[in-house]
């Protein structure tokens, strides 16, 4: 019996000993979220963390500066592989269609959630301020990308709590519109000035006026058509203007060469994205500036000097001829060189069509000699210019109908620099004067292609104006009777439909949730 | 019988058989003809006879020298038998002649036992000692099959409980027995991804009862719990018995953890008598069964000028003006460079046991030393395996028994992973596409070749080495360096007391050390560290992740049996165990490393990459309990419970219950089935009950921070600054996920056990699903564990063991089994209605869905287009010249002007002429529809020999492979191609299989479609066995116990259709995505000469 009583012992001792607590283990591999944001320092750190959405691979990182951002008319992306978004022929399926929605709306929680923490700490007002601007300026921003590229999206103002959240429906391109407009006016009103900010790479109070008139523009045309929006980008971009702080810069390609260097000009650079070395580890802040566009094809031979480039993108003929003679863009931005393919030997190739010369702008040759072999690059690319500024505010100005004076004056600053000329002194074989409002609104239009091209703004202007289709039509023709009109180099244009102004809703979030429809075409 | 009652009873007992007889034979008399009786009358009489031999002797207790030979059926005589006086601690084993001599009283029993035989018990004064045949164990009703905490005769199993033959089953070549597994267990699928050397096997038992969770068993091994367990950690030559616990009766005592059923193995512990010493050594080699039948150099040029013209020019007929047509015949005849026979090689195969073993009636011993050495089929791949074990079962006293035990195992893999892409985005760095897709021919000058042959990169211009990863295939394996290292110590312990003759405690505690290392080097020469002319990459890599378990388990059992008014049988079991896991992980990463020569060794020198490391616990705790009751064993009763508390779980859900019930009720036993005289046994079982799993992470319900290096942000050009965001959303109302079985079985056993049959219908419930969901990327998170949905699989196993001749000189025995599952998803995610699954292989397929899972439908169906053959010209009107698409057909997804004749065609079936992701729908299966296995053993003399076939019926593969090599919109330049697109559309040749080689004519990118879905049923001849044993007398001559030598082959033959290299593949295997093939390693043949030496 005695036994029974010692065996007893032992297992209620054990039960007893362990039963509490035996079961609670506590993680130690990852931080809580409920009591981290406690500090200035950690408030930043979440901010950081949204910034990190622009450098993803899905959007400034890689897809939008080598195919997403830039299927327009001011040149195609020519490869054997075919087949993707990039060339216009994909299904709802596309990853990369799929990968550019996930990383927004991963933004978009992080900034919700971001929000949601942004007065715990006891910390200065201004600098609760400024970061609370600019997660606001990064989300509008973000809702922008997704309403341009989705139409209709679904609208998710707080960070998501349980697993039931998420599983929303697309809002009104209107409703997004607001939305967007709310949190740039309250980022607008919270940010630091530029000159305090001090650089392009964080956002200011200039990033958000500007990028409130370019919001406007997007809403006064396709597919929303608000008349009413005309005013407030003039509003805004004269906002920019009427700060002094800004001036572009007198050189062209200083832009580009400063974004090169790590050099940081805020007059005319006012928002960019930042990339940093050469993804030396342990960081992979490194981009692929330069490296997907940066002039043809790097060939061994010439790697060294002109750097490693993919050479995605060419140009059309089109665009290269819209340059006057001496416009000092035209081969920053097309390369007027090319090398042998098989013997790697570099050559003028100023004669030959706009559709054989590769893309140039962002060249490697203005990276360190040891760094521009590199598969990645530190290369800055901007999302807001000054030069923007100015041409939002003319196109603005011109539609109604405002000081035709002031309007002139800001288109022709931009085509004087384009030209190399001193900005600010009137030159009669620049200027454009006297023009009906329909032809300077053409000029406009051009003169922002031969400005921007490769900066992954082109799309989003030409269907924002309702020509889309007109410019891809006139694209394929014209490069059908070009002698490079070949099917597989055309097929971007050829494949370009009334459906392409969006891209579908990715299978897999309406495979999810139910309740999203898909665009139409799709 | 005897074995039942005391000596004194024997002389009743005979007199009992006798007056039966005499009743059977007067039933008899009327149903039968009178032969039989015949048979029956000279039957009772030897028995009578016998047992007036026995009788006489009655009485005598005087110790007396026993001498006595034990043979086989065979007359072989068996070495080391155990012969014990019953009741006594008297015992010794058989010598090598098969003789034993001990001294016993007049009237004691001896058993006679060795293990694979039948027990065998004697009177010990017989005149049968002179020639005791132990004949093999035929499975009998008196087997004592191992369940969970405890064993049970087979006869008064009520749960659904399968043996694996496992004397056939070790036969087989393999380093691991569940690579001999499949097709032996009804209800038990068992596969491989590949032919990878060293890969473990994915086993389901009775369907997957998780959809994006572990649906592996668990494993008890000597009473030792594992969840995520090896199982070559066993050495297949110590296995005893492999028991496989199927239905929730079975499998409740296991609770949380039972829900996908256990294998329970027991291994050898040594026998009684002198030290025994057995080695055994195979050795042979292993082949690859198959490979890919690619273009010769003729057609493969041919091709290139239909597809890339502009290259081929430039490459091929570099010397021909541009107007002038290319002509294919220059390159007919010339030379082909057959890359897979480069990579291919017939590996060589090793296999050694040493073992000693013996004991005393109070003390036994085993001690096992093995290795397994394999090369695998391409070269540099390799597998080897050192395993030791020690068994040390110590009686202390009568009442008190100690077994120890100590396994120490490490395997070693080594080499290349073919499925695996180096560069994750791209198809094309993996080893096949190279194999495959390298170029067979530079070009006419002989020098070319050499240096394509012999050079790592194919450096023609119109390669992209920025999207074109194929390197020389030989090359990349030879210097691929990637070894996985796997070390475990299992030490255990198990102390059991006799309380008293009812009562019993046992107290078992283990350690399980576990250590995984994984390095890798790869040099300038490896996909990974090459430096591609002018494309900086991270250079020579080398890295070290070391991976931790700790695992310690605790449990205590008392068991009470007793039986009332002598047939009311009880035993009950309680316990409790307790067991806590610590996981870590640790590694180090280095890039641009300065010499490569150095190897891992030289690794520091290069720039330090982040790493690995974290660590994690998880404990659990258990209350169960177990109670059978008989009456007369004929009707038979199982309850069981378990409780068990998960730290896996908020404190909410940390406790789940699971009970089961189970009835048995052998008919047999009813008088009136007793005058069915061929019927030994019927028995009929159902049982009910739930089980759980608990597969999930550690601290899934938590949510969580992160603070990776990707979410750093660099300002102003400064040094990257934290970036913190959260990376999982949590869950607090994560729980148990739940299933509910119920098993109706059926036992039957005919003319003498000749003929066996089982028969199990099931139904397996899974409710509150534990899956990891995706969550709408609008909610910021991917994915998070939810508990979601629920499954239901319906089976039917039918198991069939006959003994279809039996006689001195031969005999021949078959195992048949077939297995049909059938699942079907009762509700995923509330309003959603289906998922989709992708497999990650390729960036141009990632993003479109391969498999959907729907409600109302099995677990995973292949999801896509429809395929539709080719355009041909009669689907067009010639316009201009032109060939434009009539308007009632439809188009490929490319803008109709493009289509042109040749093109794929796929089914529009929604009607809008335009084939895009509405029109996609089912186009496979990758279930089975039923899988068995047909095993055979037969002995003639000293031969045995043993067939194996294995078969899967109905279920279909995804041969990604030809959206590369049969055209396909990704084709590089310069790419080879399978032989059997030569078949493809031309102007002369209109098939409507394959379409046109010119770009274009594969249809938009990204979509799979039922082009290439094939048919994944096989019929397997597994394994093949053929055992000579050399006759005893010859072996005693030199001093030796026995010898046997031996040919086994494993993979023999396999009657298939399916176009790619084996039909049982899933190279991304996961419950959600069965059965893709793409870039798999080849299945071997291997073949091996045994050698086996008793000392």
């Amino acid at each position: 019996m005695k036994k029974y009583i010692y065996i007893s012992i032992f297992i209620c001792s054990l039960i007893g000993s362990s039963c509490t607590d035996f079961l609670d283990t506590t993680p130690t591999d990852f931080l809580d979220p409920d009591v981290y944001y406690q500090t200035e320092q950690q408030l930043n750190s979440g901010l950081n963390s949204i910034y990190r959405t622009l450098p993803n691979f899905g959007l400034y990182g890689h897809r939008m500066i080598s195919e997403l951002g830039l299927q327009a008319d001011e040149g195609y992306r020519y490869s054997t592989t075919t087949g993707d978004v990039g060339h216009y022929q994909t299904s709802s399926g596309d990853a990369n269609v799929l990968l550019f929605w996930t990383v927004l709306y991963q933004g978009i929680d992080k900034a919700n959630f971001l929000l949601d923490n942004i007065n715990k700490p006891i910390m200065d007002s201004i600098n609760r301020n400024q970061i609370k601007g600019e997660t606001l300026f990064l989300r509008g921003y973000f809702y922008f990308l997704l309403v341009q590229n989705y139409g209709p999206v679904p609208l998710k103002l707080e960070s998501s709590k349980s697993l039931t959240d998420g599983y929303l429906p697309r809002s009104s391109v209107g409703d997004v519109y607001y939305q967007i407009w709310a949190d740039l006016t309250d980022a607008e009103r919270l940010l630091n000035p530029i000159n305090i900010v001090g650089f392009g790479g964080r956002a200011s109070k200039s990033a958000a006026q500007g990028m409130l008139a370019r919001v406007a523009l997007f809403m006064a045309g396709h597919p929303l058509q608000d008349n009413s929006k005309w005013a407030d980008a003039k509003y805004w971009s004269q906002k920019v203007i009427n700060t002094g702080l800004h001036e572009l810069n007198p050189n062209y390609e200083q832009i580009f060469i400063n974004y090169a260097k790590n050099l940081y000009d805020y007059k005319e650079s006012i928002f960019e994205v930042e990339f940093f070395g050469w993804n030396d580890p342990p960081y992979s802040n490194a981009g692929r500036v330069g490296v997907s566009i940066g002039g043809p094809l790097w060939h061994v031979k010439q790697v060294s000097t002109y750097g490693l480039t993919s050479g995605y993108i060419y140009s059309t003929d089109w665009l290269l001829n819209s340059y006057r003679a001496g416009d000092k863009r035209r081969d920053r931005n097309i390369s007027n060189y090319s090398f042998n393919f098989n013997t790697g030997e570099m050559y003028s190739n100023l004669t030959t069509s706009g559709y054989a010369r590769a893309a140039r702008k962002w060249d490697r040759r203005d990276e360190p000699a040891d760094k521009r072999i590199m598969q990645n690059s530190c290369e800055n690319h901007p999302i807001l210019r000054y030069a923007d500024i100015l041409l939002m505010f003319a196109e603005a100005n011109n539609e109604i109908d405002g000081n035709s004076d002031s309007t002139y004056m800001c288109l022709n600053m931009v085509r004087r620099r384009g030209m190399g000329l001193p900005i600010n002194l009137p030159n009669a074989s620049v200027d454009l004067l006297g023009l009906s409002k329909d032809d300077l609104r053409k000029e406009i239009q051009a003169e922002r292609a031969r400005e921007f091209c490769y900066e992954t703004l082109r799309k989003g202007d030409i269907v924002r104006w309702g020509i889309f289709l007109d410019r891809m039509k006139f694209a394929d023709t014209d490069m059908q009777n070009s002698s490079m009109g070949t099917n597989i180099r055309r097929a971007y244009f050829t494949n370009a439909t009334a459906r392409d102004t969006l891209w579908p809703i990715p299978d897999r979030e309406r495979g999810l949730n139910p309740k999203l429809t898909q665009n139409s075409g799709w | 019988m005897i074995k039942q009652w005391g000596d004194k009873y024997i002389f009743k007992i005979i007199y009992k058989i006798y007056i039966d007889m005499i009743k059977v034979i007067q039933i008899s008399m009327k149903k039968y003809k009178v032969n039989f009786c015949m048979i029956m009358l000279i039957a009772s009489c030897v028995l009578f006879q016998q047992g007036v031999v026995l009788s006489q002797q009655n009485d005598s207790n005087q110790k007396v020298i026993l001498t006595g030979v034990v043979v086989d059926v065979n007359g072989s005589p068996i070495i080391g038998a155990t012969v014990l006086v019953k009741q006594t601690e008297i015992g010794t084993i058989t010598n090598t002649e098969g003789k034993f001599k001990l001294e016993a009283p007049k009237s004691s029993i001896l058993s006679i036992s060795y293990v694979g035989y039948d027990r065998v018990e004697i009177q010990a004064n017989s005149k049968q000692l002179n020639r005791i045949v132990l004949t093999e164990d035929a499975k009998s009703l008196e087997e004592i099959v191992v369940v969970g905490y405890g064993t049970v005769r087979r006869g008064d199993l009520t749960g659904s409980v399968s043996s694996v033959n496992v004397e056939s089953l070790t036969k087989a070549p393999v380093a691991s027995f569940d690579n001999a597994l499949a097709g032996r267990v009804a209800g038990v699928q068992v596969s491989t991804s590949d032919g990878q050397p060293g890969t473990q096997s994915n086993i389901v038992i009775r369907g997957a009862g998780s959809l994006t969770q572990s649906v592996s068993p668990i494993y008890v091994v000597d009473g030792f719990v594992f969840e995520d367990f090896d199982p070559s950690s066993i050495n297949p030559q110590d296995i005893v018995s492999i028991n496989v616990l199927k239905d929730a009766s079975s499998t409740a005592i296991y609770g949380s953890r039972g829900a996908n059923g256990v294998i329970v193995v027991t291994t050898k512990i040594g026998n009684i008598g002198n030290p025994t010493i057995a080695y055994n050594s195979s050795l042979g080699f292993n082949t690859s069964t198959n490979k890919m039948k690619l273009m010769d150099s003729y057609e493969f040029v041919k091709f290139q000028i239909e597809r890339f013209p502009t290259q081929t020019r430039s490459v091929y007929y570099a010397n021909t003006d541009n107007t002038e047509p290319m002509d294919p015949e220059v390159y007919r005849n010339t030379q082909t460079i057959d890359w897979q026979d480069k990579i291919l090689r017939t590996g060589f195969t090793q296999i050694h046991n040493l073992s000693i073993s013996g004991g005393s009636a109070t003390s036994k011993y085993l001690a096992s030393l093995s290795y397994f050495g394999q090369e695998g089929t391409i070269i540099n791949t390799n597998y080897n395996k050192i395993h030791g074990r020690i068994v040390l079962d110590q009686a202390i006293n009568s009442k008190l028994n100690m077994k120890l035990s100590a396994l120490y195992v490490t395997d070693h893999t080594s080499g290349i992973v073919p499925s695996t892409a180096y560069a994750s985005g791209t198809a094309t760095s993996t080893l096949f596409f190279s194999a495959y897709g390298y170029r067979p021919i530079a070009g006419l000058n002989p020098d070319d070749n050499l240096n394509l042959e012999y050079n790592i990169l194919d450096l023609d211009p119109n390669i992209n080495l920025g999207d074109d990863y194929r390197i020389n295939p030989k090359l990349m394996a030879e210097n691929t360096d990637k070894n996985v290292i796997n070390s475990s110590f299992i030490p255990d312990i198990t102390i059991t007391y006799k309380i008293n003759k009812h009562l019993s405690f046992l107290v078992k505690g283990g350690l399980f050390r576990k250590i995984r290392e994984i390095n890798y080097f790869y040099n300038s020469k490896t996909s990974e560290g090459i430096s591609r002319p002018g494309i900086v990459n991270k250079g020579v890599q080398g890295g070290v992740d070391f991976y931790q378990l700790n695992m310690f388990s605790n449990e205590n059992v008392l068991t009470y049996t007793n039986t009332f008014a002598k047939t009311h049988k009880l035993e009950t079991q309680l316990g409790l165990s307790f067991e806590g896991i610590n996981t870590s992980s640790h590694g180090l990463k280095y890039q641009q490393i300065p010499f490569e020569e150095l190897g891992l060794s030289g690794m520091d020198k290069g720039v330090p990459v982040p790493a690995v490391s974290w660590l994690s616990n998880s404990r659990s705790q258990s209350f169960f309990g177990r109670l059978n009751y008989s009456i007369h064993s004929r009707y038979l009763f199982t309850i069981t419970y378990r409780a068990d508390g998960s730290s896996k779980f908020p404190l909410n859900n940390r406790w789940g219950y699971f009970p089961s019930g189970a009835f048995a009720w052998r008919m047999s036993d009813e008088s009136f089935f007793k005058e069915i005289k061929f019927l030994n046994d019927a028995k009929l079982r159902v049982s009910y009950g739930l089980t759980g799993n608990n597969r999930v992470g550690n601290f899934d319900y938590y949510a969580s921070l992160g603070t990776p290096y990707n979410e750093y942000y660099s300002f102003q050009n400064q040094t990257p600054e934290m970036g913190v965001s959260r990376n999982a959303l949590g869950n607090p109302d994560l729980r148990w996920e739940t299933t509910a079985q119920t098993n109706i079985g059926y036992d039957l056993s005919l003319f003498k056990n000749r003929i066996k049959l089982t028969v199990d219908l099931y139904r397996k419930t899974t409710k509150d699903l534990l899956l990891l969901a995706n969550l709408p990327a609008v909610s910021g998170f991917a994915s998070a564990y939810k508990n979601i949905g629920s499954i239901q699989n319906d089976g039917l196993e039918i198991s069939l063991s006959t003994v279809n001749v039996k006689n001195k000189n031969f005999s021949w025995n078959t195992d048949f089994n077939i297995s049909f599952n059938q699942s079907k998803v009762l509700a995923l995610n509330g309003e959603e209605t289906y998922m989709y699954n992708y497999v990650t292989w390729e960036n141009y397929f990632n993003g479109t869905p391969l498999y959907r899972t729907k409600v109302g439908e099995p677990v995973s169906e292949f999801w896509g287009i429809k395929w539709d053959g080719v355009y041909q010209y009669t689907d067009f009107d010639l316009v201009d010249n032109k060939y434009v698409l009539k308007p009632e057909i439809t188009t490929n997804g490319s803008p109709r002007a493009q289509v042109q004749p040749g093109d794929i065609k796929y089914m529009d079936l929604n009607g809008d002429l335009i084939v895009n992701s509405n029109d996609r729908t089912v186009i496979g299966n990758p279930l089975p529809k039923h899988i068995g296995g047909f095993n055979n053993d037969i002995r003639y003399k000293n031969f045995s020999l043993n067939i194996f076939f294995q078969w899967s019926y109905g279920g279909q593969l995804f041969n990604a492979n030809r959206l590369f090599f049969e055209g396909g919109v990704n084709v590089r330049p310069l790419q080879n191609q399978f032989a059997s697109y030569e078949n493809r559309w031309t102007p002369d040749n209109q098939t409507n299989k394959m379409f046109r080689g010119g770009s274009g004519g594969s249809g938009p990118n990204g979509i799979y479609s039922s082009m290439d879905i094939e048919d994944g049923s096989f019929l397997r001849l597994k394994t093949i066995a053929l055992n000579y044993k050399i006759p005893s007398e010859l072996v005693q001559k030199i001093n030796l116990k026995g010898i046997s030598i031996g040919l086994s082959a494993q993979n023999i033959y396999t009657w298939d259709s399916y176009s790619g290299l084996d039909p049982e593949v899933s190279v991304r295997d996961a419950v959600m995505t069965p059965g893709f093939d793409f870039s798999s390693y080849p299945r071997s043949l291997s073949m091996v000469f045994n050698l086996k030496i008793t000392l």
